[in-house]
């Protein structure tokens, strides 16, 4: 019944599964599990708090990535996720956002996402539907168009989570070229090193996926990131017993074992 | 509140279609194959649509600029000028004899119009490739800022640096053969370590915020509040 | 107050470099200098790997980059197409299908094929080779098409019913390829998403597309590199100067073997840039210290 040379991943899935409801209950009865500090999400709060002190604008992008692709869709989810941390402070403080989008059909999730945040702290007339923009479906033209944002409005802060590409590094140095302070984050490892020299914090891969759930502190979603380290943990033993036993014995067991 | 614009109905509509694509792709179900295939032509469809809805955003950005006279609002009359007549010369076009070298059908796709093949590939094409080339500048500009040995790690970053730079530049490799050697080993193998750790982080960091959107715990993607 | 030469060192203005990086590009462009083009291995699996394919094999060739990046995938797509043609000339029973995931890529296919006399216009078009052009949608298209060749890729490139094309006549799915073909090669031109790992997902796995080569940017070769590592890939060309290294591998020098000195002379910029802002770091913090 299962399609040959996929029992290995439908096992893994489902051990991963079964981690996430362990911790998901355990979040449920009160057992919160301890999640290390992430410099570069807790310096969000940091970077809109000094655009606030400057008086100068935040811009926020969530990546040039749509929601459909299996790969890309999810930092796209998590950029909207710290989009949306980003709006709620932003409307407390009373700081004028700007979200640049690159996608059309993100264009009016942006929109709702946002006018939710300033509603619901209470500021429903902050929100102006103006500055989230959709700039163009081409990379380099929405790039272009992110970077005169930054020149023309002198942002203070640049903050981008979410799937880049090769306007990463350019909107960095724009970026660092007004003063602004940038918090960059990426699961795009070609863009990973770019982030980490041009931004001022970056979250690293896996971090953006946290982010929602670090920025919430909702419990259910704490226990999803305690579940996946288990998978991290069955993937390292894996791999330790991998590398043991092709030593040992010359054969990739593990790999024949898995199907792979 | 209506009942369409209830949150359960969008959680409840990804739940099921995300359940039976882990199903099918899991389970041997030939039956299910044209469904499956089906679903995905729907995506498509509704992909294609999604090209309706910037046209409209952009309008209600840049018409309002205009008639407000916002700041910069002057840009926003050659954008929607430009805008109009692409998507008008865009339309595919009736041609009673087409030339050879585009088929048999008698209507020719827009993109082929001469017009619009001169503005594509004779303006927003430089223009795409101008604003990547920005990217040479950028990076000498980053790495001299970036590169600087401040701490230990940041020394390795250094070192690394400067060796993936001699490998890459052929003059480097002239000079020294070693370089290609030196370089190759660094990409293949505490690059490949290092690029494995975070690709399997991210595919677990993927995996996780499916299963919390299935559940309904991430709803960023369709509202927001936090 | 006047700065020392150590903090003008540790903070040259930004558009010097710039200009630097001007004239070391456009120097070498005007005034070539012949340096020389080592080869590495990952380059020459890939050539090795194309040369390998039999008369009777099948190379499937995807363009899935666009016009900006066309300083790196261009040469690299223009030296796989001189390639292919070439063996197929020497293994007439070759067959090429070429076909996109990023629009553009497949109009720069089509620009290359008839620079090199092939297209619609050629008599065996559509016998020996088919261009689908593009298919939209990414992953999603990747996993539709190979599911249904005819129904996704109904017209080709030029407008033609694909079930008028003789190679195309039989051939629904990616499955029927491979039942055809005992052995096909997959050659992807790529600068980004949808790109490798997508292809790995929907055909490498569910169809068995095992003989893959990957020409791409340089920013992308080390997360190819996990992949040469596993052998889910045969070998890369690395950027522009993977690119080069091809054009002598195939003895064609083109634009790739033009620009490599500039690629040279710009990397010892910046390398050079590093030690004076490293030297200007250090004598400041010496000063500090003292």
């Amino acid at each position: 019944m299962l399609v040959s040379g996929r029992v290995a991943q439908f096992v893994m899935l489902l051990v991963l599964c079964a981690a996430v409801v362990l911790f998901i209950e355990r979040a449920r009865r009160g057992k919160l599990p301890w999640i290390r500090k992430v410099t570069g999400l807790d310096a969000i709060g940091e970077a809109v708090g000094r655009a606030t002190e400057m008086g100068r604008p935040v811009i926020c992008s969530h990546g040039i990535a749509t929601m459909r692709e299996s790969t890309y869709g999810p930092q796209t989810i998590a950029g909207m996720a710290v989009l949306s941390y980003v709006a709620r402070l932003c409307a407390k403080y009373g700081t004028r956002l700007i979200v640049p989008v690159r996608q059309v059909e993100v264009h009016p999730i942006a929109c709702e996402l946002v006018r939710t945040a300033y509603v619901a702290e209470g500021k429903p007339e902050l929100y102006k539907e103006e500055d989230i923009r959709f700039l163009s479906p081409f990379q380099f033209g929405y790039s272009a168009g992110y970077i005169g944002i930054m020149d023309r409005e002198k942002v203070a802060a640049n903050i981008m989570v979410g799937a880049y590409w090769a306007e990463a590094l350019q909107l960095c140095e724009a970026g660092f070229r007004v003063g602004a302070i940038q918090v960059g984050g990426t699961a795009m490892t070609a863009q990973l090193p770019f982030f980490i020299t041009a931004a001022d914090y970056c979250l690293i891969g896996e971090e953006i996926y946290a982010a929602g759930a670090y920025l919430s502190k909702d419990p259910l979603q704490l226990g999803t990131v305690a579940g996946q380290d288990i998978g991290k943990f069955v993937c390292t033993a894996l791999i330790i017993i991998g590398v043991i036993v092709l030593l040992a014995t010359g054969k990739n067991w593990i790999s024949i074992w898995l199907g792979l | 509140m209506a009942w369409y614009k209830r949150m359960e109905i969008p959680i409840a509509i990804t739940t099921v279609f995300a359940l039976y694509m882990i199903f099918e792709y899991f389970f041997n179900v030939p039956a299910l194959k044209p469904v499956t295939s089906s679903l995905l032509v729907f995506v498509e469809i509704m992909g294609v649509f999604a090209l309706g809805l910037g046209f409209i955003s952009i309008l209600m950005v840049h018409v309002p600029n205009i008639r407000k006279k916002r700041l910069y609002w002057p840009y926003s009359i050659p954008l929607l000028i430009l805008m109009f007549f692409l998507t008008i010369i865009g339309l595919p076009t009736w041609a009673p004899t087409p030339p050879k070298e585009y088929g048999t059908s008698l209507w020719i796709l827009g993109y082929l119009h001469p017009w619009f093949q001169f503005l594509y590939l004779n303006v927003i094409v430089p223009a795409d490739a101008t604003i990547f080339s920005l990217l040479a500048f950028f990076i000498a500009s980053a790495a001299y800022r970036a590169f600087r040995a401040r701490t230990k790690e940041a020394a390795a970053l250094l070192l690394a640096g400067v060796l993936m730079l001699l490998k890459n530049a052929p003059l480097g490799t002239a000079i020294w053969m070693g370089f290609a050697d030196i370089g190759t080993w660094l990409i293949g193998i505490p690059n490949m370590a290092c690029m494995r750790g975070i690709t399997i982080g991210i595919a677990l960091g993927t995996i996780a915020i499916g299963i919390r959107t299935l559940i309904g715990r991430e709803t960023g993607y369709f509202r927001g509040g936090g | 107050m006047s700065k020392s030469v150590w903090e003008r060192m540790m903070d040259v203005d930004r558009r010097v470099i710039y200009l630097l990086v001007f004239i070391l590009i456009m120097w070498p462009l005007v005034q070539p200098m012949g340096l020389p083009v080592p080869i590495a291995s990952i380059t020459k699996s890939v050539y090795d790997a194309v040369e390998a394919v039999p008369d009777g094999g099948m190379i499937l060739f995807s363009a899935d980059h666009g016009f900006a990046s066309i300083g790196e995938n261009g040469p690299q797509l223009w030296g796989f197409m001189q390639q292919v043609f070439d063996l197929q000339a020497r293994k007439p029973g070759i067959r090429i299908i070429f076909f996109g995931f990023w629009m553009e890529g497949t109009l720069i296919t089509d620009t290359y094929l008839k620079n090199l006399g092939k297209g619609r216009a050629d008599p065996n078009y559509g016998k020996t080779y088919a261009n689908l052009g593009w298919i939209p949608l990414a992953e999603t298209g990747m996993a539709v098409w190979a599911a249904d060749i005819h129904r996704t890729s109904a017209k080709d490139m030029y407008g033609n019913d694909i079930g008028t094309l003789p190679l195309m006549k039989d051939l629904k799915t990616l499955k029927d390829i491979v039942d055809k073909y005992p052995h096909v090669l997959f050659i992807t031109v790529e600068s980004g998403t949808p790109g490798l790992p997508e292809f790995l997902r929907q055909w490498q796995e569910p169809y068995n597309i095992r003989k893959i080569v990957v020409a791409c940017t340089a920013v992308s070769t080390p997360g190819m590199m996990p992949y040469v590592g596993t052998g889910q890939i045969i070998g890369v060309v690395d950027g522009l100067s993977g690119a080069a290294q091809y054009e002598v591998l195939i003895r064609k020098p083109g634009e790739a073997s033009a620009g490599t000195d500039a690629l040279s002379m710009t990397h010892f910029l910046v390398i050079a840039f590093v030690v004076i802002g490293n030297i200007g770091y250090f004598a400041m913090k010496g000063r500090k210290v003292s």
